[in-house]
């Protein structure tokens, strides 16, 4: 009989207090330094390989850890747990100090360990949701065959593969089967690491990465269970060192509100109907497209940077895809929108959806662009004459003002 | 073999869609649907289908008259294996002639169509299948072709299938074929059984479908749509077509259509309604169950995967129409509200009076904002409210301000 760890393994727990109820159990791993590969800022990397240690992943898992303990009340299931493994490196360690006492082994039987406890949990109630993120280095074997190599990967004990693990083994491992029929249904997987080969090792010597669960028959596999890999298959993943990810924070971004929506009002909610608030939310599906918008953001704005360095961040989705709420925002999120106009001189008064103004200016050819942020919503701008009177009625007038940033042509 | 539809002379030196669509419903060696089929070798319980073909045909159809493609069609490839029910049905014009829908003329017409996927990146690749499909594997799908269920000991059981990961691989950029259409979708519409039976062999090889040089780094935008979760059949609406095909259609149709889709009209600047990968599953999400609800069918559960996010599927030559849902709140409004929907330029949509023949009110507006009135002696309404027509279909809660109850 499994028996699950103390309260002390985790860096957030309280199961104590939810009783029986359903909750998010999170596994949050960063392997910056590896023992048996050279650190992130040694000249040669490992001969063996080609590979060296990361200079960001630890401080991209604390990071992930830290929202999830922030929006623990806020996600679609209250946090209930959050195990955190990390062996940062040394330059991760004087940019967040606490990492040096949240460090602990990480090493495949740990990893182990770790996981099948996590899957104990998450066993529990088909309500509950499941929290994975990993983020260290990963390879790819075959096309969609990505492995994450933990932190005593090379060690020289057994095949070359027994320090790595396999993302579809987790992902698979984690379906509802005879033995799991209660698993949480809704799975986040966020997988933050390259997935070029393993190119130095034959491909015969390949085939045996460590399995963290066994693989069983599967039932009807009714999980909502995407996994969002920082890379395509055979690409790389980036970060800047002594920093994030660059996956990792354009992930955080489009949590905070980047990737906000608002949040239907189906047919049949029994919840709420009362309620006419415009309530905003994250949701997967709002994620896959924000991801791409924040990239792309990103992108422009580090143009010569990206060049400079070689840097094609991308994101690929897989598993099993579904819309579901990740969290909710406590209020609308603030987006900076920049205004276009077509016609000059007139005061231009942006309303909110109780037609109050909350802005007001006059825009003037040859003026720089107006920049301002507002509170996601309905907005209207409306035109006004010399004595302060609306203007002609204008079609198509009202804006949906949506994060992560906005352009609002005001037409003559 | 020439392909169904060939614009190729016509689209030469420009972008183009290459279209692989396959509709299978007859397998000779499989029993009719009314037929029994022993659960074991060689039929694994498995009957002929019905709708296949017609689905295959109705994506082709939908497929070769849309003039709003994100690049305009350059080739379409059809192979059917229609049962004899679905002939009169599938609605081809007279000069589009599919082909015979076997494992060989697939082989050819699928190297065929990567050759003209490969003229350019800018090229997008199209790939439709309705049939049989097995999975022996949790990532595997065998697509399966007539022959399938043929009895002896001779041929392996799935000598006649393609495996969905070898045409996927295979249509990845390499050396060979560094300029291959890095705009991927595809849509599998067959089952994804675990056949139990099938392990009682040593082996259950699926023959290759072509070579595959090692690919490069794959930066395809690529997307597969598989109809039906893992493990689980999909289904047909009697006598028409499956659900996922109806499903499809009606979300390519309007169904799924976004505004946020980063395409803009270059006359106006405003945003097109379109398609994209995100939006058609979530369409999808809320229409497969309402088609199989009507048709008193089991759920089936739509499976995405790939590069989802903004990929523009199809652009929509107007704006579509949603269902929305109007609720007058609080408890009771509903009781005296009477309301007026008016569309973004101040027109009325819709007059509701009470009392409503039903509440909610159920109604169908364009996309777009909307802002609801009170008219007449109705409540005055707490605040202004605009609203938002969108996918998948969502509810108006309009605030009506009720005179306070007396002492």
């Amino acid at each position: 009989m499994s028996t699950l760890p103390a309260t002390s393994q985790y860096l957030f727990d309280r199961r104590s207090e939810s009783g029986d109820n359903p909750g998010t159990h999170a596994l949050v791993v960063g392997v910056s330094a590896y023992t048996h590969l050279p650190p992130h800022d040694s000249k040669e990397p490992d001969q063996r390989f080609g590979l060296r240690g990361v200079a960001s992943a630890a401080l991209s898992a604390y990071r992930m850890a830290q929202w999830l303990i922030e929006r623990k009340d806020h996600l679609a299931s209250p946090l209930l747990t959050v195990r955190l493994m990390v062996t940062p490196s040394d330059r991760e360690k004087e940019v967040a100090p606490e990492l040096g006492a949240l460090a602990g082994p990480c090493g495949v039987n740990d990893f182990l360990r770790a996981a099948n406890e996590w899957r104990l949990l998450a066993r529990r109630d088909r309500h509950s949701m499941a929290f994975f993120y990993f983020c260290g280095l990963g390879k790819e074997l075959a096309r969609s065959e990505p492995i994450l190599l933990m932190e005593d990967f090379g060690d020289e004990l057994g095949p070359i593969l027994r320090g790595a693990v396999s993302v579809n083994n987790i992902v698979y491992g984690l379906s509802p089967t005879e033995r799991q029929p209660e698993i949480a249904r809704t799975q986040l997987f966020f997988i933050d690491s390259s997935r070029t080969s393993l190119e130095e090792a034959p491909s015969r010597e390949l085939s045996n990465p460590t399995s963290v669960f066994d693989a069983q028959f599967l039932g009807v596999d009714d999980r909502c269970a995407p996994v969002f890999y920082s890379s395509q298959p055979g690409g790389q993943a980036f970060s800047v060192k002594g920093q994030q990810t660059l996956f990792s924070s354009a992930l955080l971004e489009c949590l905070n509100g980047a990737a906000a929506v608002p949040a239907p009002s189906h047919p049949g909610d029994e919840t709420e109907t009362d309620s006419d608030q415009m309530a905003w939310q994250v949701t997967i599906s709002s994620l896959i497209d924000e991801l791409d918008e924040v990239l792309r953001q990103r992108r422009r704005e580090k143009a010569a940077e990206y060049e400079k360095y070689g840097v094609k961040q991308e994101y690929t989705v897989g598993g099993v895809v579904r819309d579901a709420v990740i969290h909710k925002l406590d209020k609308p999120p603030d987006v900076p929108v920049s205004f276009q106009f077509e016609t000059f001189g007139s005061p231009v008064e942006i309303r909110d959806e109780c037609d109050q103004v909350v802005t007001k200016f006059t825009p003037e050819e040859n003026g720089p662009n107006l920049q301002i942020t507002l509170p996601a919503g309905f907005y209207r701008a409306v035109i006004l004459n010399a004595d302060s009177e609306v203007l002609a009625h204008r079609p198509r007038r009202t804006k949906l003002v949506m994060p992560p940033q906005f352009e609002w042509k005001v037409r003559a | 073999m020439d392909p169904t539809v060939d614009q190729r002379k016509e689209r030469a030196g420009r972008a183009s869609l290459h279209a692989l669509i396959v509709g299978v419903s007859e397998y000779p060696d499989l029993p009719r649907a009314d037929s029994p089929s022993p659960a074991a070798e060689p039929t694994f319980g498995m009957h002929s289908l019905s709708a296949s073909a017609a689905s295959a045909a109705a994506v082709f159809n939908w497929l070769v008259n849309n003039r709003h493609l994100p690049v305009p069609l350059g080739t379409c490839r059809l192979l059917l294996a229609p049962s004899e029910a679905e002939k009169p049905r599938l609605g081809l014009a007279p000069e589009h002639k599919p082909l015979e829908a076997t494992r060989a003329n697939f082989a050819t017409s699928a190297a065929e169509w990567r050759d003209d996927a490969s003229s350019r990146p800018g090229n997008v690749a199209f790939f439709y299948f309705a049939g049989h499909g097995v999975q022996r594997t949790h990532g595997d799908h065998v697509l399966l072709f007539p022959g399938f269920g043929k009895p002896g000991n001779a041929t392996p059981i799935l000598w006649e299938g393609v495996a969905l990961d070898d045409i996927m691989v295979g249509m990845g950029p390499s050396s060979d074929r560094p300029d291959v259409a890095r705009t991927q979708f595809y849509f599998v519409d067959a089952c994804r059984d675990r056949v139990d039976p099938f392990d009682q062999q040593e082996w259950n090889s699926v023959p290759p479908l072509w070579k595959i040089p090692k690919l490069n780094p794959d930066m395809r935008d690529a997307v597969l749509f598989r109809t039906t979760a893992y493990g689980s059949p999909a289904y047909s609406i009697p006598n028409d077509k499956t659900v996922f095909a109806q499903a499809l259609l009606d979300c390519l149709g309007g169904l799924a259509g976004v505004d946020d889709g980063g395409v803009y009209d270059n006359a106006t600047g405003d945003p097109l309604w379109c398609v994209t990968a995100n939006s058609l599953n979530n369409a999808l999400n809320d229409r497969i169950p309402a088609i199989s609800d009507a048709h008193g069918l089991p759920h089936q559960q739509v499976e995405p995967s790939g590069r989802m996010s903004n990929l523009v599927i199809t652009l929509l030559d107007k704006v579509p129409s949603f269902p929305v849902t109007l609720r007058a709140i609080p408890s009771g409004a509903d009781k005296v509200a009477k309301m007026a929907v008016c569309d973004d330029d101040g027109q009325i949509r819709g007059t509701y009076l009470q009392p409503f023949p039903c509440h909610p009110i159920t109604a169908e507006f364009p996309g777009g904002y909307y802002e609801v009135r009170a008219i007449q002696d109705s409540p005055p309404l707490l605040k202004v409210r605009r609203f938002l027509s969108k996918s998948p279909s969502i509810e108006w809660r309009i605030p009506f301000q009720l005179p306070a109850p007396p002492p």
